[in-house]
């Protein structure tokens, strides 16, 4: 796959039609992992030759709640080996408490440590951190959850119902946007940013609504009304959005759901429950893990005719005990899903070909849950 | 219905016998404060079932405030510690959750149904004549049907005042030290006729907690900050009457109070050490006991209601626009009915049965529940000056009112016990000894009924315990003492409680999918040397190994490891050197490295700790007068440590105190 060397400041809004089809293609995935975008201000060295690969795959542990070992795992594709505890090497530090987010975005890399209440943000290549960004309201922490890349910066939503806007050259907050309740998903497409509010720490009075903010203003500028809980949420490149609503954890399930660009609510799958999901092209690759059976399933969904395609993604019997991430890495098409285990010790994350047949595998810190893929640019191993 | 009738006739039954036993009792309750001491002694060794004590001089020793601090010098015990005066103190015996271990103040039980153990940070070491620890909890001395529930007992007594030929004896003191400590005490007893007396104790305590931890965060990131938020004011304060009304009989009255407010100091979180929830506790409780003894029964009964309150603030929850403001009162109601008969010489049987109900309200709960306990225990004991053995049972209907079908509601299990001994050595003396005890402990309601985490399907977790093991005591010169311990035990719990997420990692549930075998050795050696009439020394060593495997799942990756937070290794030494009124004491713990959570990979890895504490204390008597200053330093060597991942233990302190009794 080849792309022009000097696609850099392009926002997804004003296309060169030459890009177009690529971009059509790759805007969900950039979005969703936000791993082939340069930043505007740091225009990349010419190099003769032009083919993007990928260099390898950072996965981000959660960790466990209050122990401080939220971790990266870097897989590295010139050796095919797996590095666990990546930051932490490269660093001499921890990342901190919590896990809840990351992508690559320019050349830098973005982790959203959710109880340590920072953005860590780290050189893509080389994994050396260029700063580290407090999310405090005075003394009290923020909480910062998700993260999208849009413009000259990135959007960071908070469990204090807030959207930070962090300019990616100074690396500091710029603006804080107001949102809905505990917001727990936020993407950035049709010129607009998305948040899902989610409402969850205010059990069991859940919010259940998307808030759309306008990235040239700063604002708010509607809210709409979805499923109880929503989460993730993500363009499929059709006009629409995919979310995750989680329900109640109790009578009311966690379900995929499609709305339209006006909010209207187009759909609720019915028939299996969803906890995550990535958009590739026109498909959606949706997990989900059955507590009461202990099964987790993948299944594919049509975007364009929104209809579940494929009972099981995965064809030749690989077991995922508990999966617990998923994305898709648009420049090898490969399907990358967390399994989380155990919860409590190593995990390990399965590689598949569109077909579903497993490709290799590698261990993991504890939780693994964000991708981030590092995309370079020439011969591979270069 | 038949059921209930039967119930009720056990329960006339043992009242009929109380009844009836109005007798005189014999001399050997009148024994002084020495004289207990002795008998406690003979109890130790004679005792079928593993028993640990400290008692007045040893207690002193003790570094720390709370009876915790006592317990942690024990062997087999696991001590749960979030750091410093205000943190939270729980204590795991042999490796069996803290909910399998019973407190009792002077044979009162005191409870905690939310959390199934309750927090003893709360009772201040200072008005306690013996602190003591019954694995098995046996012994054919009239007790409350609960005290054989439990897997183990931990025993607090209180001071009971020596009037001597005063009317009147007090105590005023005061302690101050490291981290903002000032604890004030006092304590006055007055003989209200020839056999009777009232108390009154007040300790107020104030601690600031702000120690310096460091954060071990690698090479580029640890730092040294003070711990905030850990700042604690509480007030503890008893009221005691007692009254022999008759030469068999003793009444005792007893109302507690207790009222704290705390910060919790959070775990250390890198980069955000904002911590700003706080606890409030108000705790009020009455007790009423009365106990009577004759040549061939002995009778006990118990009586009494506590009240607890509980509140927590976490002003900066992010769930609402304000604060999140839980409130929580328990309340427990009990009767229990105890009698001992002696058949002949060598036998005697115990019977108790107890009546217990327990009530909740909070606000984060899914329902108000209430439990109601019937507990019926009947023991047969032989004891010969060779041997001894005791074979029990204890019958236990439990209701739980906030289940979901009147299937699981109803629990009724029947546990048995069984210990024996052998004298096999007169000089020196050795013992053999052997026990079985079968025990449960029941969900807690923060278990069956805490929002999203409850699960009220729960059934109880049952714990086995074997215990054998040999012991020695030896007087090889006039003065000198050695008391030695060995013992090998093997525990096994069934349905053990634990969380596991269920929906994503902040939504978890209790469940009973636990299976842990433990096996271990304990070993306890005490020496003490009267090496003239001015110096004594005395040394009391206390080591524990133990492997408790999780063998839950054979296909699990974590079969077999060592479960959480048990270490296998632990130990600790009191040293104690006394010249004329001086002494010097030094106590040291040892702690061997443990994992956090089942998957023993060197991530869940804590490491083993060293702590020293030492102090000196001149102590004085003049007449009826006595002083007691006291100056000691806690973590002499300032030991970095941790107790509970995340949660730093306070480094190096200095606590001085001094007390006038008169």
């Amino acid at each position: 796959m080849t792309v022009n060397k000097d696609r850099c400041y392009i926002k997804p809004v004003a296309l060169p039609c030459r890009q177009l089809w690529l971009t059509a293609m790759l805007f969900p995935l950039m979005m969703l992992h936000s791993s082939c975008r340069k930043e505007p201000d740091q225009p990349r060295p010419q190099e003769n030759d032009t083919t993007v690969y990928s260099a390898g795959i950072y996965v981000l542990n959660e960790g466990l709640f209050n122990q401080n070992n939220a971790g990266l795992t870097f897989y590295n594709f010139s050796d095919s080996t797996a590095e666990t505890d990546y930051f932490f090497n490269k660093n001499g530090r921890g990342l901190g408490d919590t896990g809840s987010d990351a992508c690559i975005y320019g050349s830098k890399l973005y982790m959203v440590v959710n109880i340590s209440s920072q953005l860590e943000v780290a050189d893509a290549v080389s994994g050396v951190s260029l700063g580290r960004i407090p999310l405090f309201d005075g003394s009290k922490p923020r909480q910062p959850r998700k993260i999208a890349p849009y413009g000259k910066y990135v959007f960071v939503c908070n469990f204090d119902n807030t959207v930070a806007v962090i300019d990616t050259a100074r690396l500091e907050v710029v603006r804080l946007i107001e949102a809905g309740r505990n917001p727990d998903g936020i993407t950035a497409a049709y010129g607009k940013i998305w948040v899902s509010n989610s409402g969850g720490l205010a059990f069991p009075d859940y919010d259940n609504t998307v808030s759309v903010i306008d990235p040239e203003t700063f604002s708010e500028v509607s809210r709409f009304t979805v499923g109880i809980n929503p989460y993730t949420i993500r363009p499929d490149g059709h006009g629409h959005l995919y979310l995750i609503s989680r329900g109640n954890y109790g009578d009311v399930k966690s379900h995929l759901q499609v709305m339209d660009t006006l909010g209207n609510l187009v759909k609720t799958f019915g028939g299996f429950e969803a906890l995550g999901f990535t958009v590739a092209g026109d498909t959606a690759y949706v997990y989900n893990y059955d507590w009461n059976s202990g099964k987790s399933t993948v299944l594919v969904v049509n975007t364009l005719s929104m209809q579940l395609v494929d009972e099981q993604f995965i064809k030749d019997g690989t077991d995922i005990l508990v999966a617990y991430g998923i994305a898709c890495d648009p420049v090898t098409g490969m399907i990358y899903i967390a399994d989380a285990l155990n919860f409590t010790g190593t995990g390990r994350v399965y590689a598949f070909d569109k077909t579903g047949k497993l490709q290799f595998s590698f261990n993991t810190g504890i939780n693994p849950s964000y991708f981030a893929f590092l995309h370079r640019t020439g011969i591979p191993g270069n | 219905m038949r059921r209930n009738v039967t119930v009720t006739v056990l329960l006339l039954a043992v009242l009929i016998i109380r009844a009836t036993a109005q007798e005189p009792v014999s001399d050997t309750l009148l024994l002084k404060g020495v004289e207990i001491a002795s008998e406690k002694i003979s109890r130790k060794e004679l005792s079928s079932f593993p028993m640990q004590s400290l008692s007045g001089n040893q207690i002193a020793a003790v570094a720390g405030n709370s009876v915790a601090d006592a317990l942690r010098t024990f062997s087999g015990v696991t001590l749960r510690d979030y750091g410093g005066a205000g943190g939270l103190k729980t204590v795991m015996v042999r490796s069996l959750g803290a909910q399998h271990t019973g407190v009792f103040i002077d044979g009162a039980p005191v409870s905690d149904i939310a959390s199934g153990q309750p927090d003893l940070g709360k009772f201040p070491l200072g008005n306690l004549e013996e602190v003591s620890l019954n694995v098995g909890g046996g012994g054919s001395e009239p007790m409350p049907a609960r005290a054989r529930a439990g897997a183990s007992i931990i025993n607090l007594r209180s001071i009971r005042p020596d009037f001597g030929k005063y009317k009147t004896r007090g105590n005023i003191g005061i302690k101050g030290g490291s981290f903002g400590l000032f604890n004030p005490f006092f304590r006055l007893d007055h003989k209200t006729g020839q056999d009777s007396w009232i108390g009154i104790d007040v300790n107020p305590l104030f601690s600031k907690g702000d120690y310096s931890y460091l954060v071990d965060n690698g090479p580029a990131g640890s730092e040294t900050l003070k711990r905030g938020n850990g700042d604690l004011t509480s007030l503890s304060a008893n009221l005691r009457f007692f009254a022999r009304p008759g030469d068999s009989t003793e009444l005792r009255v007893f109302a507690g109070f207790y009222n704290a407010e705390r910060g919790l100091p959070g775990a250390v979180v890198f980069y955000n050490p904002h911590a700003s929830q706080r606890l409030t506790n108000k705790d009020l409780s009455l007790g009423f006991q009365l106990m009577s003894e004759k040549k061939r029964v002995s009778l006990l009964t118990n009586a009494g209601w506590s009240y607890a309150w509980l509140r927590y603030l976490d002003p900066d929850y992010l769930g609402y626009t304000y604060s999140l403001d839980n409130r929580y009162l328990q309340q427990e109601f009990y009767l229990s009915q105890a009698g001992t008969i002696a058949l002949g010489r060598h036998f005697s049987a115990s019977l108790a049965s107890d009546f217990i109900l327990n009530t909740f309200s909070g606000s984060q709960y899914k329902t108000d529940p209430w439990r109601g306990s019937f507990l019926l225990s009947a023991i047969l004991a032989h004891q010969t000056r060779n041997t001894g053995a005791e074979a029990g049972i204890l019958a236990s209907v439990i209701k739980d009112s906030g289940k979901n079908s009147s299937e699981e509601d109803l629990t009724h299990k029947v546990s048995p016990y069984f210990s024996v001994s052998v004298r096999i050595a007169d000089v020196p003396s050795l013992r053999l000894r052997m026990m079985y005890k079968h025990s449960f402990r029941m969900p807690a309601f923060n278990e069956l009924y805490y929002a999203l985490v409850g699960n009220p399907r729960l059934f109880p977790e049952s714990a086995q315990q074997l215990n054998t093991g040999i012991l020695g005591s030896y007087a090889p010169f006039k003065g000198v003492l050695l008391r030695l311990s060995a013992d090998a035990f093997f525990n096994r719990v069934h349905n053990k409680i634990v969380a596991i997420p269920t929906q994503n990692l902040f939504v978890w549930s209790m469940q009973n999918i636990g299976e842990v075998s433990t096996g271990g050795l304990d070993f306890q050696l005490d020496a003490t040397a009267a090496m003239n009439r001015r110096s004594r020394i005395s040394v009391n060593l206390a080591y524990t190994f133990q492997k408790a495997s999780d063998i839950s799942d054979k296909n699990s990756s974590v079969y077999g490891n060592q479960i959480p937070y048990i270490p296998y290794e632990t130990f600790s030494a009191m040293f104690q050197f006394g010249y004329r009124a001086f002494s010097l004491d030094y106590n040291v713990l040892f702690n061997g490295y443990r994992y956090v959570s089942a998957e023993n990979i060197p991530q869940n890895l804590l490491p083993s700790w060293w702590i020293s504490d030492a102090g000196v204390a001149w102590n004085p008597e003049a007449g009826r007068y006595k002083y007691r200053i006291k100056a000691g330093v806690t973590n002499l060597f300032d030991k970095d440590y941790v107790v509970i991942r995340s949660f730093p233990m306070p480094g190096r302190g200095i606590v001085v105190s001094g007390a006038f009794t008169f």
